[in-house]
C-alpha cells in the first residue's frame, strides 16, 4: 500500500489543480451542513444563556420578539417606551429586582444603554479597568467597544447625533469613560454603559447650562415670571458634565414619566414571577405596558431557525448526493482518461490489486486531506462563528 | 529460455495471421525481430510477454506455460521476469524520470526499494546519458530521452527477459550506440535473453540472431 499511496500522491501532486478542486468541493460540501450544525448550536447555547439570565422584561405594548431582543441585545429599538414610573411600581410590588434601560442612542456606532449599577450585578459582570459610573456623565464600556475603538479609562466618548441639521435638537453628551467591562461574551461586550439619567441627558430632557438667574442677553431670556426663567435655544447645553458644572445639571418634565426603553425584572421566587406576569396579562392589568418571558420568545424564535435550518439542511443533502454523484462522474471520466496508463500498468504485469489499491490511494488521499480541512475549518470556525452569527442575526432583526 | 510451437494468433475482425511453427530462444541469447509493419513483430512480443494470448499452440517462457495460464498467473510473470521496452515509451506523466526508471520498484510487491536500487536506476541514467535530467517529468524530454528512460525502467529490476520494442527509433547514432550498449550489457551480466523488435537494420551486427517477419510468418534468416 506504501508503494501505491506513493503513486497516488504523486498523480494528485502533478494534477494539483484538478485535485485542490476536487479536495475543494467536498470540503465544502462536508463543511458547509458541519458549520451550520455547529453554529446553530452555539447561537442557540448563547441566545439561550442570555435569555435564561433574564427571567422577565417589561416594555411597550408590541412585538414580544423585539423587545426582547432589545433587552438582550440592545437592537430593535421599540417605538415607544414605558414610563420610569413602571420601574418603581415594580420596586414597591416586592416581587422583583427591576433595572430600568434607556437604549435609544449610538457613541461612535455602539448601543448606550441608560441603567443603573444593578444591571451590572443582576449580570455578574465586572470591570476589568477603573470602575463602574457614579454621576451624570461618566460612561463605563464593553470589551469589544474599548478594543475596536481602542479606548481606555480616562478617554472621553461622545455620543452620536441623530440629526446634524436640527441644531436646537438633542445634542450629544460627551461621557468620561471611567471603566471597562471584563468579557463576557455577550451583548455586553459591544455597549456603552451609562447612568439613566445621563442618557436621558442625550434624550434633551435634562441639562446643564450657563446660569440664568442674572442674564440679561434678551436672545437667551424670553421671560422671567416669578422666579423663574424661560431660556431661548441660543443657550447652548454642555456637552460635557464636569463635577464643576454638576450643579447645573437639571431635568425637565416629571422623571416618573421619563421613558424607558424596557425594564429587566428579576423576580425573587416563582410565584413573584407569576404575580408580576399576572399584573400585565389580567383584563385590569397594565394596558401601557407588556411582561415578556425571554426564554420563550427566544424559544420560539430558534423553533424557526431550526425550521429553516431543516429546510437548508435537506437541500445541502441534496447538495451532498450531487457532489458525490459528480464526483463518481470525475473518476468514471478520469479512468477513461487514464485508460492508457492503466493499459500501461497491465502491460508491464501490474497486478488488479495494486491498480485497485493505487484509485483506493488516491480517493483515501483526497478524502482524508478533505476532512483534515474540514476538522480545521470547523476548529477555526468555533471561537468566531457564534459571534459572528449572533451579531448577523441580532444586528439585521 | 523460449519455446514457441505451432501458435496461430488472429486479432478479431482482422485479416493479419500470425502462424509460427516452431521458435526457439535460449537463454542470453540476443535475438532481433526485423520486418515491415504489421508483419507481427510486436505481436509476437505481446504473445512471449502474455499480453495477449494465441488461438493455438504453447508459448513458454522460462518453462511457464505462459498461455495456458490465466490473467492474474501471467501479469505476475511478467512483472517477475520480463523487462519491457515499448515503442511509445508509455512513460507515467505524473512520474519524473528517475521516479519512472524505478516503477517496476513500485508496482511489483515481491521487489524491495532501497538504496542500492537508486544507486543503480542513477548509475543506469548516467550510462545513457539523461542522469541531469532525473527530475525532469516526460513532458519536458525529448522523445530520445523519452525512449532511453523507457530502456533503463525496463533493465532497472534485472530480469532474465528483455523483450524491447523499436528501442533504438527515436535516438541519434551516439544514443543509439549507448542504448545497445546498455541493453547488450544487461543481457551479458544478467544472463538475460534480448528480443528486440526494429526496422533499424544498421543495428543488427551485434545480436546473435535476426528473425525475419515477412509474409506473416515467422522465417529465420540468419545466425
Amino acid at each position: 500500500m506504501k508503494n501505491a499511496i506513493f503513486l497516488a500522491a504523486r498523480y494528485l501532486l502533478f494534477y494539483r489543480w484538478k485535485s485542490l478542486l476536487i479536495i475543494l468541493c467536498l470540503t465544502l460540501t462536508g463543511y458547509v451542513p458541519i458549520l451550520l450544525w455547529l453554529v446553530l448550536g452555539e447561537f442557540d447555547q448563547r441566545i439561550a444563556a442570555r435569555a435564561d439570565s433574564t427571567p422577565l422584561v417589561i416594555g411597550p405594548p408590541g412585538s414580544g420578539v423585539d423587545l426582547t431582543l432589545h433587552a438582550l441585545y440592545f437592537t430593535a429599538r421599540p417605538k415607544d417606551g414605558v414610563p420610569a414610573r413602571e420601574l418603581q411600581r415594580i420596586s414597591d410590588s416586592k416581587f422583583a429586582h427591576a433595572v430600568p434601560l434607556h437604549c435609544h442612542f449610538t457613541a461612535r456606532g455602539y448601543p448606550v444603554v441608560g441603567t443603573t449599577i444593578d444591571y451590572f450585578d443582576l449580570r455578574n459582570i465586572d470591570t476589568a479597568e477603573g470602575r463602574f459610573f457614579g454621576t451624570i456623565g461618566d460612561c463605563v464600556i464593553g470589551a469589544d467597544v474599548a478594543r475596536d475603538l481602542r479606548l481606555v479609562v480616562g478617554d472621553k466618548l461622545m455620543s452620536d447625533r441623530e440629526n446634524l441639521i436640527d441644531i436646537a435638537g438633542q445634542y450629544p453628551l460627551r461621557m468620561t469613560i471611567v471603566g471597562v467591562l471584563e468579557r463576557s461574551g455577550t451583548a455586553d461586550d459591544r455597549a456603552v454603559f451609562t447612568d439613566v439619567k445621563s442618557s436621558w441627558m442625550m434624550l434633551g430632557l435634562g441639562h446643564g447650562h450657563d446660569d440664568l438667574r442674572d442674564e440679561t442677553d434678551p436672545h437667551k431670556v424670553l421671560s422671567r415670571e416669578q422666579g423663574r426663567v424661560v431660556a431661548s435655544a441660543a443657550v447652548l447645553p454642555y456637552l460635557e458634565i464636569t463635577p464643576e458644572l454638576m450643579e447645573s445639571v437639571h431635568f425637565h418634565g416629571d422623571p416618573d414619566e421619563f421613558p424607558l426603553t424596557a425594564i429587566l425584572a428579576f423576580p425573587f421566587d416563582e410565584k413573584s414571577e407569576t404575580l408580576l406576569i399576572g399584573r400585565y396579562e389580567s383584563p385590569g392589568g397594565s394596558r401601557a405596558a407588556q411582561a415578556i418571558v425571554p426564554q420563550d420568545v427566544i424559544r420560539d424564535l430558534m423553533k424557526l431557525v431550526f425550521q429553516v435550518t431543516q429546510l437548508f439542511q435537506a437541500n445541502m443533502l441534496l447538495v451532498g448526493i450531487s457532489t458525490v454523484c459528480l464526483l463518481g462522474l470525475v473518476i468514471a471520466l478520469s479512468m477513461r482518461l487514464r485508460a492508457n496508463e492503466m493499459e500501461t500498468m497491465f502491460r508491464l504485469g501490474c497486478s488488479r490489486s495494486m491498480i485497485f489499491n493505487l484509485q483506493a490511494a488516491e480517493m483515501m488521499i483526497v478524502v482524508a486531506i478533505s476532512v483534515v480541512c474540514i476538522a480545521a475549518l470547523v476548529f477555526a470556525s468555533k471561537s468566531w462563528v457564534g459571534q459572528i452569527l449572533e451579531r448577523l442575526i441580532v444586528g439585521t432583526t | 529460455m523460449i519455446q514457441i510451437r505451432d501458435l496461430l494468433f488472429r486479432y478479431p475482425r482482422s485479416p493479419f495471421v500470425l502462424r509460427i511453427e516452431e521458435m526457439t530462444v535460449a537463454a542470453g541469447e540476443k535475438i532481433a525481430f526485423v520486418g515491415p509493419s504489421g508483419s507481427g513483430k510486436t505481436t509476437l512480443l505481446n504473445l512471449i510477454s502474455g499480453i495477449n494470448v494465441p488461438e493455438q499452440g504453447s508459448v513458454a517462457v522460462a518453462d511457464f506455460p505462459i498461455n495456458q495460464k490465466g490473467d492474474a498467473e501471467r501479469r505476475s510473470f511478467r512483472i517477475a521476469t520480463i523487462g519491457f521496452v515499448f515503442q511509445q515509451f508509455e512513460l507515467l506523466p505524473y512520474l519524473n524520470l528517475l521516479e519512472n526508471v524505478l516503477l517496476p520498484y513500485r508496482i511489483n510487491q515481491a521487489l524491495t526499494m532501497g538504496p542500492m536500487v537508486r544507486q543503480r536506476a542513477l548509475a543506469l541514467a548516467e550510462q545513457v546519458g539523461i542522469a541531469d535530467k532525473i527530475h525532469r517529468f516526460p513532458s519536458q524530454l525529448s522523445q530520445g530521452e523519452q525512449q532511453r528512460t523507457a530502456l533503463c525502467r525496463a533493465v532497472i529490476a534485472e530480469p532474465k527477459l528483455i523483450l524491447a520494442d523499436e528501442p533504438t527509433g527515436n535516438l541519434d547514432d551516439e544514443n543509439k550506440r549507448l542504448a545497445l550498449e546498455l541493453l547488450f550489457e544487461q543481457s551479458r551480466e544478467h544472463n538475460a535473453t534480448l528480443v528486440v523488435v526494429t526496422h533499424d537494420m544498421g543495428i543488427l551486427s551485434g545480436f546473435d540472431r535476426v528473425v525475419d517477419f515477412r509474409g506473416f510468418r515467422a522465417r529465420e534468416v540468419a545466425e
